[in-house]
């Protein structure tokens, strides 16, 4: 199927799954997962699904992973305008920051309201609190950010669980050692989703949405290995561009050229005798400035559904994995374009968006990968933000490191290599750029 | 490690000699009566004990060895001996008459003192064998569950970060020293002391510690040893215990007896000249030491004693026996789990404020903000104090702390506060507003000199906002992990299935008893 054809053989799909999904919610359905690839409209699944469940008169609780996240899950309902009050539930020092009309603020549990309704809260928030009215449905975006332990807590808030959430991205954040809880049956450090679906004994129903709307069509291609689930994209082939004007021949308009037939590319800069800079690669950082002011100098323009337009500024993102990167990043930044170029760590970059990303390479400082360095989730949110382009930049040993390095399958028994697949994941991407001569050195 | 990790050792190979790390000492060390040294060897390739050295500080240690130590009724003959004397020490009910009937009752902190991390290792592999063991004479059976679930607990609590009751020496030392050396060096324990304690500069130093590391510490033997001085009396007893030759029996477990004694008194002196070493050391302990030990004592109570009393908590969950392998009922994985993050956020705030270099490392990492109060403000118009301050720092290391972080004020812990904004205040400045959250007022009960936050005098002062503890939050997670009778218990809550948890009785935890428990 080609063009048109596709595209609607994904939408039909994913209007089936939200149909279900809906239909799940209102019928009493004890245990769902959906599993959303980057861009595929979760975030209007989960608010379709609050308004099914508060139309049934049911009550609902909304959970999401960080207030920022659950601020907006709050603004969108009441911009759909559903004539249903939202109730955002806050911890006592949150400050409420300006809210549209239909959003309500309770920081006290006594406060909540009674009957049918609709609350939002972090997963840590409803942890915490004594929830004495529990609610029909518990509704979790991001949930494969929360660790099981956490989602344990919410078993006093409803009987009823829908997690919702993008299983290649970024796991739940472990700061101690948790070795002797790696062949636990529910091992509370993990992805709350993971444990579900690792165990045989737990009912639930599963939904994976069809495809990104997000991604241009070879990106997602690029990140698809990054997943236990086949997914496609909206967006068809040449539909999503960056186009320029004619640069000159050097590495840096060699590499920008390349994004007039492709989504991504990569910038190699030779790795020093002495080794690759650690955390903060100065170098490679002026190299990652060079490309925003490049791209905006030559006139690039962005095509996607919405129309072709000059890229801005405040099209562009910048992402690496150390802050002290993207300190130096911010800092290469001139001036002007400071505050306008976001910068970030792919923690903060989940669930935004833009149409041009500029990342550094997870690896890019690292020779010897650990299990924690071969991880993919970092490098797959850094892959999966662009609606037009990505630059890829790294010191090149990337390839090198990577096709030398061994993984030694410490893992506990019974447990995934996460080295293993990690490494697999990660040749699988970068042979796939250099593969298709996307690769310019410097 | 960090480029401040980096810069210390090589500073530390420059002076030629260990060079302290922080301003204060991290470790409790207890006083010689409620310090118990253990020390093992191994046959190589086994995980029992051949044998055990145990005992005070400044006393001869006991020392019990097996002639074979891949004999398990001799071995577990052994443990049998040396249990009483672990678990009088933490003061088991069947061998301590004044045993704690509470966690008020614990009195001073009773530590156990290890040679390295492979000694750590051994109680791990004692609890396995010997936690739910039926095998056997009854009562000695039972003495053997007792030691291993000691143990099992010991080696849990030595997981839990900042914990003061199962000190590993070799850890300790590089706790309180930057020793100029690679790390695997430097789990010997023989060679940290010899970089520490010699006399003369680096070369004399590193003569030293390459003589010392020539003899193991570890649970292992050194290969020549083992195969050229003790294999031969080991095939000789065999050859004795095949024929029923008790006098020869008799004769060659006494030959292998006296080959093992010096190595178990080698690792047992060297954790006595560790503590020796850390005790002589002129820096004062952290005053955040004190809750960490605290928090021990506590962990003593409700991990060990109660458990063995047999006393359930609302709080802390039924008294159970654990596995030595992993927690597979989810309740208590989680609660752990809690446990273990509050005792990490513990660790790190309860010394911060009491150790310059500690600041000085977090403000390096941009884990906290050095800087001046350029500004006070009380935002709020009505009685309700709002203070604001607006410090200015200087830009000049990768910053950590984000808007909506939550700091507190170095020296005074309950001076919270949360972070507004962050911006650029010209070259290599920023401007950062930061709202006092608690102890807005002069503190009533604090130490002198604290002003309001709201006081203007404040203006000018250099002030360090280090991060603020989130460990209240994690023991109340810990806590809410027990709650049952909730709506979506049957799956948060749920019994496992498989056969992971169908475990036989002499090989795991019973958990449908715990799962009857929990239903109360």
């Amino acid at each position: 199927m080609k063009g048109d054809g596709a595209r609607s053989a994904l939408e039909a799909e994913a209007k089936r799954q939200t149909t279900a999904v809906r239909r799940y919610v209102t019928d009493g359905g004890r245990l769902g997962i959906v599993r959303a690839p980057p861009g595929s409209g979760k975030t209007w699944l989960l608010l379709d699904a609050i308004k099914a469940g508060r139309t049934a008169k049911m009550r609902v609780a909304v959970a999401a992973q960080t207030n920022s996240q659950v601020d907006s899950i709050c603004r969108r309902f009441a911009l759909m305008e559903t004539g249903f009050t939202i109730t955002r539930f806050a911890g006592g020092t949150a400050q409420p920051g300006t809210l549209p009309k239909g959003v309500e603020w309770v920081t006290e549990t006594k406060e909540l309201p009674h009957g049918p309704c609709v609350v939002a809260g972090t997963t840590a928030k409803w942890g915490l609190v004594n929830i004495t009215d529990p609610y029909d449905v518990i509704l979790i975006d991001e949930a494969w950010q929360m660790s099981w332990a956490d989602f344990m807590l919410l078993g006093q808030v409803a009987k009823a669980f829908l997690l919702i959430g993008d299983p290649g991205q970024i796991s739940p954040v472990v700061s101690i050692d948790v070795a002797r809880w790696e062949t636990a049956p529910r091992p509370p450090h993990r992805a709350a989703p993971h444990v579900i679906i690792e165990d045989s004994q737990l009912k639930r129903d599963e939904w994976s949405l069809p495809g990104t709307r997000r991604l241009p069509h070879d990106a997602a291609d690029l990140v698809r290995p990054f997943y236990d689930f086949d997914f496609g994209a909206f967006a068809q082939p040449g539909e999503r561009r960056v186009s320029l004007d004619p640069g000159g021949k050097g590495p840096q308009d060699r590499l920008l050229d390349l994004l007039r037939d492709g989504s991504a590319a990569a910038l190699t800069l030779p790795t020093p005798d002495h080794g690759p800079p650690l955390e903060q690669d100065v170098e490679l950082a002026a190299a990652a400035v060079k490309v925003v002011k490049s791209l905006l100098a030559r006139g690039a323009q962005v095509a996607d559904e919405e129309g072709k337009r000059k890229l801005i500024a405040g099209d562009i993102g910048l992402c690496a994995t150390h802050r002290s990167m993207n300190s130096a990043l911010d800092l290469s930044l001139p001036r002007e374009l400071r505050g306008q170029v976001r910068v970030d760590t792919p923690e903060r970059w989940q669930g935004l968006e833009c149409k041009v990303m500029i990342v550094v390479h997870p690896l890019s400082g690292v020779l010897r990968p650990s299990a924690f360095d071969l991880e993919t989730g970092r490098l797959c949110v850094m892959a999966s933000r662009h609606r037009a382009g990505m630059i890829v930049l790294t010191r090149d040993h990337l390839g090198s490191t990577l096709g030398e390095f061994i993984p030694t399958a410490s893992q506990a028994i019974g447990r995934r290599d996460v080295e293993g697949r990690g490494l697999r994941d990660n040749l699988a991407f970068w042979t796939r750029l250099t593969a298709a001569g996307r690769v310019v050195s410097r | 490690m960090t480029g401040d990790q980096v810069v210390k050792r090589l500073k530390a190979w420059a002076a030629g000699k260990p060079l302290p790390r922080g301003s204060t000492l991290h470790v409790h060390i207890a006083q010689n009566p409620d310090l118990l040294i253990v020390a093992f060897v191994r046959m190589g390739g086994e995980s029992a004990p051949w044998g055990i050295a145990y005992g005070f500080p400044g006393t001869k240690p006991t020392i019990l060895t097996v002639p074979e130590g891949r004999n398990r009724t001799l071995v577990a003959d052994m443990a049998a001996e040396f249990a009483p004397a672990l678990l009088r020490h933490f003061r088991h009910r069947d061998y301590d008459r004044g045993s704690p009937a509470g966690p008020k009752q614990i009195g001073a902190l009773r530590q156990l003192w290890l040679p390295n991390r492979t000694h750590l290792d051994m109680l791990h592999f004692i609890a396995y064998a010997y936690t739910f063991t039926r095998v056997g004479e009854r009562d000695r059976a039972k003495t053997l569950n007792k030691l291993g679930r000691a143990t099992g607990w010991l080696f849990r609590e030595a997981m839990r970060p900042g914990q003061q009751t199962v000190m590993v020496a070799s850890e300790a030392l590089q706790t309180a020293y930057t020793f100029p050396a690679e790390d695997v060096r430097q789990a010997h324990l023989g060679f940290l002391l010899a970089w520490a304690a010699t006399k003369g500069g680096r070369d004399a130093r590193l003569r030293a510690a390459g003589d010392a590391e020539r003899s193991a510490v570890a649970t292992s033997l050194d290969p020549p040893v083992e195969r050229d001085d003790l294999q031969p009396s080991v095939d000789d007893w065999n050859e004795a215990h095949r024929n029923n030759d008790a006098k020869a029996q008799s004769r060659h477990a006494g030959a292998i007896e006296a080959k093992l004694r010096p190595e178990l008194v080698r690792r047992f002196e060297l954790t006595e000249r560790a503590i020796e070493v850390l005790r002589k050391d002129p820096r004062r302990v952290n005053r955040g030491v004190e809750s960490l030990v605290a928090v021990s004592s506590e962990e003593l109570w409700y991990q060990f004693l109660r458990q063995e009393l047999k006393i359930d908590d609302k709080e802390d969950g039924p008294a159970i026996t654990l596995s030595p392998e992993t927690d597979r009922h989810p309740a208590v994985a989680a609660s752990r789990y809690y446990v273990h993050e509050a005792s990490d956020e513990l660790y790190l705030s309860a010394l911060v404020h009491d150790d310059d270099e500690m600041q000085a490392e977090a403000v390096a990492e941009g884990h906290a903000l050095r800087g001046i109060i350029a500004k006070v403000e009380d935002v709020d118009p009505g009685r309700r104090m709002e203070p604001i301050w607006t410090l200015i720092v200087n830009d000049d290391a990768p910053l950590r702390v984000r808007e909506g972080s939550w700091l507190c004020v170095a020296g005074l812990p309950k001076r919270s506060a949360r972070v507004r904004s962050i911006e650029r205040a010209g070259p290599g400045k920023l401007e950062v507003q930061v709202e006092i959250i608690g102890w807005k007022k002069k503190p009533k009960d604090g130490p002198r000199g604290v002003l309001a936050a709201d006081d203007p005098r404040l203006v000018g002062a250099d002030v360090t906002l280090v991060p603020n503890s989130g460990e209240g939050m994690f023991r109340r997670k810990s806590q809410k992990a027990w709650e049952r009778g909730t709506p979506g218990e049957w799956l948060t809550h749920s019994r496992p299935a498989g056969p992971q948890t169908a475990l036989p009785d002499d090989v795991g935890e019973n958990i449908d008893d715990l799962v009857k428990r929990l239903g109360k």
